[in-house]
């Protein structure tokens, strides 16, 4: 059918597109037309949303390399394309982008002031996110990267809290050193292309043929691996996090910790190793340790929080901690682990914030302290706070579960000290998320003067359901979405040039020749 | 006797069609046709780029190489003539409240200044260099001063005029010991007689570099920079910001390519050491500044840093193309950038009160056109994608890592972080203010013309950056003429 070829040559650029089109009229239209202006990008969102379903429906898990691929010449003369293709991580993520960013715009008549622009704002976001996520060619990727960065911005300063100024330019300065430095890193790898097969290019699978040298190699992966640092945050790079998220609105909180957490380590897969095989397996060791150092920190740093969102906050780096250690690992298990515990990581803690989110827009208060018996005025409001937290502190049968169970298998298989040291941070998480349940939700009920409490109303309950249902169904049947992480984290660890160190036997959950053999036929 | 012919007269067509605007502009003054002040100009200066289309062409000297219109004067001369098209539009209606109380010798001058402009980059004579280097001076000499009523304008006027002179007779010095050492003006024949190792012709190259490094204002030789461009109307100091500096570096591209190629390793080494003080003063300083158009004086310092990187590599690669680039996307974020603080600051008649960074407080939001022009000429600034200024700093670190200056990249890369810091300063100001914190300003009425000229330079500045590889390409194979 022609017509089939057509969607699955521009399915992706769909997926930028319309979003973008979606904040330029929400932009354009006056300032006083807010509901107007909510409808548009409610519709715009969920269009989105099911264009992301329909991309992982179409999607065949089975076939390896990248799909829905469209290649259009942008500046050809320097080897610059507009490149996008997705693999099964990369489709995960954008269902993930695209049903936050709805949930997020449903939520929106929370925001008091000046809607219009925030709304316009989120649509923005989502198209560049959604482009990090399907670019293959290293300055689209570039430009999406840093285009992101704006609405961003604007998000945390203007509808951030008080100490919003400080938090707005101190989370873009963080990411610009990392980012501009890897500009450099990107612009010195395109002129290498060019020295050693005679034409410029910035195509991602080019790049793999690079020869570079051992020094060269590794500043080079410095660069860029820096960037993404910053972005995940690993821990002596987190400073800007926990400002950043306390400052934004909810919404933003949602889409930062959300997706924008996650392009970091998307970023190390899906550029750094092809490019950089062996300063990655080299720098494996030392994401262990960042990443058990993360898991720690994070969870005692949190434990001691009053502020609720930024206990939240600092779940984030000690649940990134997680992910960067099965990143480190480099065998399937801690890989498979981390990209799914990306995916879970967006939905509980994207869920965590909104609950924040609620509660700070009925009492306009965060503190902890603040707060107690919550659960007689709120039951509803306490049974989601349950399930999400469960969720976080990764009990069986939830989301969590899963992912952090494979990320310490593979790390037991790596080395049973650091699978050790993680495993007191999944303690810890249920200490610190356990006892701010507590102090929130039971003994009497207590709340901030002029709190006007009352249970989630129907947008909220629409918020949640679809965040609740994920963390189940993942829990109790991962299989899916495990199938589709198979491949891109085989590829990953074939890229590695590593294969003495990991048995052959690399299939834990089923056997992918076979599969791909039922595929093709 | 010079040998004329009349297919030279053609060569000069551009500069009379110019000249010939001004003065037709003078005297419809004489008649008080006030209103056709604008048409007059706008179409003086398009005539005049219709002229440099036919006329340029490889190679080709007129006046025995006094009037040369070759490629490199049609890259230069056409981002000149654009940049004193949107700097009439922004100017337009907006003098008196600028404090300038002259009639139309701001238009006239502005015009003139532009045909020494035009002269500086399609000459290959270094006496008529200087002569279009100084009527373009004298011209912004007495811009800079025409609020007269403004003690900033009267002291960078003066301060402009004195230093400027003394830039100008180091410049002249320089040309005088050339023709010592070579024994021409010509600079091709300059650039076959070079002796190499030579004290006097080293010291004239230095000279030199003194006084273009003075018009472009390279650190060290920028301390004037951010007391003319706060002290002139708005609207001048877009017009300067634009046109000096595309003119000052088109006509020092050219020597430096064209006679004293073969002395390049020591002009870069210099240029070097200058390029990387340049952006680190410029952006250090800009850092804490109250001022808004002191601000923008030294970003544009920086931004003169990130050119003469593209000099520097553009000896063994593309780098002459990628600085031309940088300065074509230059122009209009700087245009749009000053032409949207004049803007900001039009009915109010307390300008030089309002300059302050804090005046632009809710400006967004009261004024969405005029924040939205000023957001992507800021970002276009710092170097954001997909806007024209991230591509013309993308253009010159490639061009400046072929030629192995990785250093010098990496130094350029974090000073743009320097550089987000204080453009989105701006921004927290225009945006981030709580509605109730905020005195509420109301939205400044602006001029229609000075509308367009926005649109335009925002406009283009977006545009430049989505199709910057065939404009690239464009620049770079006009260039090699």
């Amino acid at each position: 059918m022609p017509f089939d070829i057509d969607l699955a040559g521009s399915l992706l650029t769909v997926l930028v597109g319309l979003p973008l089109a979606g904040a330029l009229i929400v932009f354009l239209m006056p300032q006083s037309r807010e509901n107007a202006a909510q409808w548009v990008a409610v519709s715009f969102s969920l269009a989105e949303l099911c264009l992301g379903v329909l991309l992982l429906v179409r999607f065949q898990a089975y076939l390896p390399g990248y799909q829905f691929t469209q290649h259009i010449d942008w500046m050809p003369e320097l080897g610059i394309a507009y490149r996008v293709g997705v693999d099964g991580l990369s489709v995960l993520l954008i269902v993930l982008t695209s049903l936050l960013s709805a949930l997020v715009v449903i939520a929106a008549p929370s925001v008091r002031e000046k809607r219009g622009a925030y709304l316009g704002c989120l649509l923005f976001l989502e198209a560049g996110m959604v482009g990090v996520f399907c670019a293959l060619d290293l300055v689209l990727f570039y430009v999406f990267w840093e285009a992101m960065l704006i609405p961003m911005y604007l998000l945390i300063g203007i509808w951030g809290g008080e100490r919003r100024v400080y938090a707005a330019l101190k989370f873009v300065l963080f990411t610009a050193i990392g980012s501009l430095l890897m500009l450099a890193a990107i612009i010195y790898l395109g002129y290498r292309y060019e020295q050693q097969f005679g034409m410029p290019s910035f195509y991602l699978s080019d790049w793999s043929a690079l020869q570079l040298g051992l020094r060269e190699e590794v500043l080079l992966f410095g660069a860029f691996a820096l960037a993404f640092a910053i972005k995940i945050p690993v821990v002596p790079l987190h400073s800007w996090l926990p400002d950043a998220h306390v400052e934004a609105p909810a919404g933003g909180s949602v889409i930062l910790a959300g997706v924008l957490l996650k392009m970091g380590l998307y970023g190390l897969i899906r550029f750094c190793v092809p490019v950089f095989p062996e300063a990655c397996a080299g720098a494996g060791p030392l994401f262990v340790v960042l990443g058990v150092i993360g898991i720690v920190f994070g969870a005692l740093v949190a434990w001691v929080q009053d502020d609720v969102k930024k206990l939240v906050a600092y779940s984030s780096i000690s649940h990134l901690g997680f992910c960067v250690l099965g990143f480190g690992v480099f065998n399937v298990w801690g890989l498979k682990g981390a990209m799914l515990q990306m995916l879970n990581h967006g939905i509980s803690t994207g869920a965590l914030f909104f609950l924040v989110g609620v509660l700070y827009d009925r009492a306009h208060s965060r503190r902890i302290a603040d707060f107690g018996g919550l659960a007689q005025k709120m039951p509803l409001f306490a049974f989601v706070f349950l399930s999400v937290s469960l969720s976080s502190i990764a009990l069986p049968l939830t989301n969590g579960f899963v992912g952090e169970f494979l990320i310490l298998f593979g790390a037991y298989r790596f080395q049973p000290y650091a699978a050790v040291a993680a495993v007191s941070g999944v303690v810890l998480g249920a200490v610190y998320m356990l006892s701010a349940y507590r102090r929130l939700m039971f003994g009497d009920f207590m709340a901030p003067n002029g709190a006007q409490i009352h249970d989630l109303n129907r947008r909220e309950k629409i918020v949640f359901v679809p965040l609740l249902a994920l963390v189940l169904v993942i829990g109790v049947y991962p299989q899916p979405v495990l199938d589709l992480l198979r491949l891109p984290a085989q590829q990953t660890i074939s890229q590695l040039s590593t294969e003495g160190r990991n048995p052959p036997e690399v299939n834990i959950l089923g056997d992918e020749e076979r599969i791909i053999e039922k595929g093709r036929n | 006797m010079i040998g004329f012919q009349p297919s030279d007269l053609a060569q000069l067509s551009p500069f009379l069609v110019l000249t010939a605007a001004a003065v037709v502009m003078l005297l419809a003054e004489l008649f008080h046709v006030f209103r056709l002040r604008l048409l007059f100009g706008i179409s003086g200066t398009a005539a005049a780029w219709l002229f440099l289309l036919r006329n340029a062409r490889p190679q080709d000297a007129a006046f025995r190489g006094m009037i040369f219109l070759d490629g490199q004067s049609l890259v230069f001369g056409s981002i000149i003539l654009a940049a004193l098209m949107i700097s009439l539009l922004l100017g337009d209606k907006q003098h008196a409240a600028q404090g300038v109380t002259s009639g139309v010798e701001v238009e006239v001058l502005q015009i003139l200044s532009a045909v020494g402009a035009l002269v500086m980059v399609s000459t290959a004579n270094l006496l008529m260099l200087f002569l279009g280097f100084e009527l373009m001076s004298l011209c912004v000499y007495i811009l800079t001063g025409l609020a007269r009523k403004e003690r900033a304008s009267a002291e960078g006027a003066l301060k402009y005029f004195i230093l400027g002179s003394f830039s100008s007779a180091f410049l002249l010095y320089g040309v005088v010991l050339i023709y010592g050492a070579c024994g021409s003006l010509q600079l091709a024949e300059i650039s076959s007689r070079v002796p190499a190792d030579n004290l006097l012709i080293l010291t004239a190259l230095g000279l030199f570099i003194f006084g273009f490094g003075f018009k472009v204002s390279l650190a060290p030789f920028h301390v004037w920079t951010p007391d003319v461009y706060q002290g002139a109307p708005a609207a001048i100091t877009a017009f300067m910001a634009a046109v000096v500096k595309i003119a000052a570096f088109g006509a020092f591209a050219r020597v430096l390519f064209g006679a004293f190629l073969p002395l390049a390793s020591s002009w870069i080494k210099l240029l070097w050491v200058l390029s990387v003080l340049t952006m680190l003063i410029g952006n250090l300083a800009a850092l804490r500044q109250q001022s808004v158009k002191r601000m923008l004086a030294y970003s544009s310092i920086a931004h003169a840093g990130y050119v003469a990187i593209g000099l520097v590599s553009g000896v063994q690669g593309s780098g002459y193309a990628s600085s031309a680039f940088y300065l074509l996307v230059y122009s209009f974020m700087t245009l749009g950038a000053f032409g949207a603080v004049l803007a900001a600051q039009a009915g109010s008649d307390a300008q030089y009160d309002r300059d302050k960074i804090d005046s632009l407080a809710g400006l967004g939001w009261s004024a969405p056109f005029i924040g939205v022009v000023l957001s992507i000429s800021l970002l276009s600034l710092a170097g954001l994608p997909p806007l024209g200024g991230f591509f013309a700093k993308f253009f010159v670190f490639r061009t400046a890592m072929e030629s192995g200056y990785t250093g010098l990249v990496i130094i350029a890369a974090l000073n743009s972080v320097l550089g987000l810091y204080y453009y989105l300063r701006i921004m927290v100001v225009m945006y981030f203010g709580r509605s109730h914190e905020v005195r509420t300003v109301s939205a400044p009425k602006v001029p229609a013309a000075s509308c367009v000229g926005l649109a335009a330079a925002g406009f283009l500045v977006l545009y430049l950056g989505i199709s910057a590889g065939h404009w690239l390409e464009v620049l770079g194979n006009t260039l090699r003429w």
